[in-house]
């Protein structure tokens, strides 16, 4: 057999291969010979008909099990022959030729791992911020708690002061017109509410709008003008003004429950209020550690990728990017964003997009090629356990876990995911 | 399970565990240096 494989860029390698007559007249043969045991032809035996007549009956269906035997056993031999490729997915054959003198011939299309060379990965340089949980933060944990379980009277006596809560009623514009026709969709939340309860200090809402409300009694009505800030959410109204036509219909005092054992027992039943603040801090404490291994994995990832750049197969990136930007177009609509708007960010988005994809990529290739040179091996046992563990987590049987798996991606997948796992 | 293993259902639970311990790797022999978290002002 006559091989011959070029690389070529971007992980492609093409194929040629020449299967000499012998080959193709043996393998003829004994395709030949299975056809003659099994067909059943009328008038004969089975097993008993003349080959030339199963030649003739099936004459189409032969020659195509031939092809398909020389086109399997030749990619087998040329993957023997070029072991040191690790091809990923072959294409579909082309050129595919009976030769005038019995040879048979084909090309093929590889695609193929990216070759490089692994940077030094052991002692990656990353930065973590330092943290702790405070007494402080226990403390406004525990307040956030306290307003939870506050009482609140209706205050009919005097007019709003600064650390009342205020109910209004309103509805905001941009230069006349309805907020949402200047901010679209996702101003739409923002621009009227009723019954909106409001802490009257300096940071809630908008910068100025609570000192606007300071000395109003309910039913009482008040057009208040703000900034919208440099880093509102939404880019279109950054920093224009904004009128809300208000109208108070209640005024509120807040107090706190006690902080005391009582409350603590409220809280968590049996628990102290030492208790609840050490369960407070065991959970702040968690959760912070948790987002430093998530800190420390993106970190790692990220070194990683600066310190090396290859081709990706063109497939894989094709495919991986239409992932990706499927993934930030459904992000942003589940954050508010329109239709129109995807569309008209719809070039940039798909941009960034196959940077993402190229990373992530890059990563899936660059951990497989560590774990095989560190040797890191993953045992039965410990997939079984962990499907049994995502089974459980899911409160859904084993085998539904197993059915959903090659949905998963593995070598799609975005560094961010690997911070859960 | 047999069958479910055959099918190769089984290999990407697999590979996505293999690369999560090649995450752990590098994070267990990375440098971690802990610095001042920013302030709002900077």
């Amino acid at each position: 057999m006559n091989i011959r494989l070029e690389k070529k860029e971007k992980c492609l390698a093409a194929l040629s291969i020449e299967v000499p007559a012998e080959a193709v007249a043996s393998e003829r043969a004994k395709i030949l010979k299975a056809f003659i045991r099994q067909a059943r032809i009328p008038g004969f035996r089975p097993g008993k008909a003349p080959r030339a007549v199963i030649e003739k009956a099936h004459a189409e269906d032969i020659s195509q099990e031939v092809e398909s035997r020389l086109i399997q056993n030749s990619f087998q031999e040329a993957l023997k022959e070029n072991e040191d490729l690790k091809v990923l997915n072959v294409k579909n054959p082309e050129n595919v030729t009976h030769q005038a003198d019995g040879s048979f011939t084909f090309d093929a299309e590889l695609i193929t791992s990216p070759e490089f060379s692994l940077p030094d990965y052991k002692g990656l340089d990353i930065e973590v911020p330092k943290v702790e949980v405070t007494d402080e933060i226990v403390d406004e944990n525990l307040d956030q708690l306290r307003q939870r379980f506050a009482d609140y009277e209706d205050i009919e006596d005097r007019a709003a002061e600064k650390g009342d809560l205020a109910v209004i009623d309103y509805t905001a514009t941009i230069d006349g017109k309805p907020l949402e026709e200047v901010g679209g969709e996702q101003a739409k939340p923002l621009a009227s509410n009723e019954g909106y309860w409001i802490r009257l200090d300096e940071e809630a809402f908008f910068p100025g709008f609570t000192d606007g409300l300071i000395g109003l009694k309910p039913n009482e009505e008040k057009k208040i003008s703000v900034t919208l800030p440099d880093d509102f959410p939404i880019e279109t109204i950054r920093g224009m003004d904004a009128d809300f036509s208000v109208t108070v219909t209640g005024l509120k005092s807040e107090t706190l429950p006690d902080l005391d054992d009582e409350f603590a027992n409220k809280i968590e039943q049996g628990k102290s209020l030492d208790d609840l603040k050490a369960l407070i801090r065991d959970d702040l404490e968690m959760r912070q550690k948790r987002q430093l291994e998530e800190i420390k994995i993106n970190g790692v990832l990220a070194k990683l990728n600066e310190l090396v750049d290859f081709d990706v197969p063109e497939d894989f990136l094709t495919s991986e990017t239409q992932s990706q930007a499927d993934a930030m177009v459904k992000e942003g609509m589940e954050a508010g964003m329109s239709e129109e708007q995807v569309k008209e960010r719809q070039g940039g988005l798909f941009e960034e997009a196959e940077v993402r994809a190229k990373n992530s990529l890059k990563t899936n290739f660059l951990l497989t090629e560590i774990a095989e040179t560190e040797e890191l091996k993953v045992e039965n046992s410990d997939v079984l356990q962990r499907v049994t563990m995502m089974a459980k987590q899911a409160k859904k049987p084993v085998e539904e876990v197993y059915e959903r798996a090659p949905k998963e991606r593995t070598t799609q997948q975005h560094p961010s995911e690997y911070a859960s796992q | 399970m047999k069958e479910l293993q055959k099918n190769g259902q089984l290999s990407n639970i697999r590979q996505n565990m293999l690369l999560s311990k090649a995450v752990d790797f590098l994070v267990s022999n990375a440098n971690v240096d802990e610095v001042e978290p920013p302030t709002e002002e900077s």
